[in-house]
């Protein structure tokens, strides 16, 4: 075959009329119906006498997006507006939808519908909260305990002309890994010490963010915020289980800050 | 009259902090949070079966939310 001929191909291939275009596009209403059922976890304040429930939804997966959240967004458009979540980036960059999916804590917007897997999805709220309404739970003391550690810089002196604090690109390379926490709450509900002494134990996420800070060179708080971990409860609760780990939807590692803070703590 | 349990005695314990609360406001506006609050446990709370635990640890959940936010210096007034 010459090259010409298989550049004439090439623009007729390029040339599709639109008929045929179109008809592609629609090819999906043509396939049979692919239903997938959720079961999602439905509780309402307004009538707190009644028991949560699990209810059914069923959606074609032809035509949804492939995650969870976009089934989720789909069954409170067209079938049930009651249903009741957060969500807002759907890009995994925001953690408002986390939420318990098939036994793993996980964001919604992050996690795939598996066509293979059994054909039903059973989501639940966050573990060991208390629930707000339908997937929204309280958190209200892991956003205490998140304020409790002081998570902004403290240090004593700053650039007098106004500009940035500088760091040296190995200070900032330490930051890696632990920066990128969204704060969804995905390992902090999955650990069961967590479940028992959410009141005392600080939990990984908050305590991720406590050695971030630790760590940070332009912070001048090292001593002080150690003071403020080296009780039993704070941060030795921990017991690396290493559900933190596992679940976590961004792959950080807060078990081992945890064991880097039990490191500082020992060895004073 | 019966022995209260726990629950019941939590119960109890946050009506006195909302009453205790609505003696800390204007004293011309105490009578309201007092009605507020009598209106509050009689209408929502009592209509609760006595061993129904989940809802009535939830509703003291909630009533203790709503009394943090009533007992905040800034709330002066409340319209029932």
């Amino acid at each position: 075959m010459s090259v010409l001929s298989l550049a004439s191909k090439r623009i007729t291939s390029f040339n599709t009329p639109a008929r045929v275009l179109i008809s592609k596009r629609f090819e999906s209403v043509a396939k049979p119906a692919n239903f997938k059922t959720f079961k999602i976890y439905r509780w309402n304040p307004d009538t707190p006498e009644v028991k949560p429930k699990m209810q059914e939804y069923k959606v074609d997966m032809n035509n949804c997006g492939g995650m969870v959240l976009d089934a989720l967004i789909k069954i409170k458009d067209e079938q049930d507006g009651t249903l009741t979540f957060r969500r807002s980036c759907r890009e995994g960059i925001c953690g408002s939808c986390a939420m318990n999916i098939d036994g793993r804590n996980t964001l919604a917007c992050l996690c795939k519908i598996d066509a293979e897997k059994a054909n039903t999805v059973k989501i639940y709220p966050l573990p060991h909260t208390h629930v707000v309404k339908d997937l929204v739970p309280d958190l209200t003391q892991f956003y205490k305990q998140y304020k409790s550690i002081q998570p902004y810089l403290q240090r004593k002196e700053y650039p007098k002309d106004g500009t940035e604090i500088l760091q040296s690109v190995e200070d900032r390379k330490k930051l890696d890994g632990l920066y990128e926490c969204i704060l969804c709450a995905c390992c902090s509900t999955s650990c069961p010490s967590y479940w028992w002494n959410a009141e005392e134990y600080m939990g990984p996420a908050v305590l991720m963010q406590a050695y971030r800070w630790m760590i940070d060179s332009r912070d001048e708080a090292f001593g002080k915020r150690k003071e403020m971990l080296q009780n039993s409860m704070s941060v030795y609760r921990c017991h690396t289980i290493l559900n933190c780990t596992k679940t976590c939807p961004k792959g950080l590692n807060p078990g081992k800050a945890i064991a880097e803070i039990k490191k500082f703590l020992a060895a004073d | 009259m019966r022995k209260l349990n726990g629950l019941q005695k939590q119960a109890l314990a946050l009506y006195k902090e909302y009453i205790r609360m609505a003696y800390t406001k204007p004293v011309e506006n105490q009578v309201k949070f007092r009605k507020y609050s009598k209106q509050l446990f009689v209408e929502k709370f009592n209509k609760v079966d006595r061993k129904d635990f989940s809802t009535i640890e939830y509703l003291i959940r909630f009533g203790t939310r709503k009394l943090e936010a009533l007992q905040n210096k800034h709330v002066k007034d409340i319209n029932i």
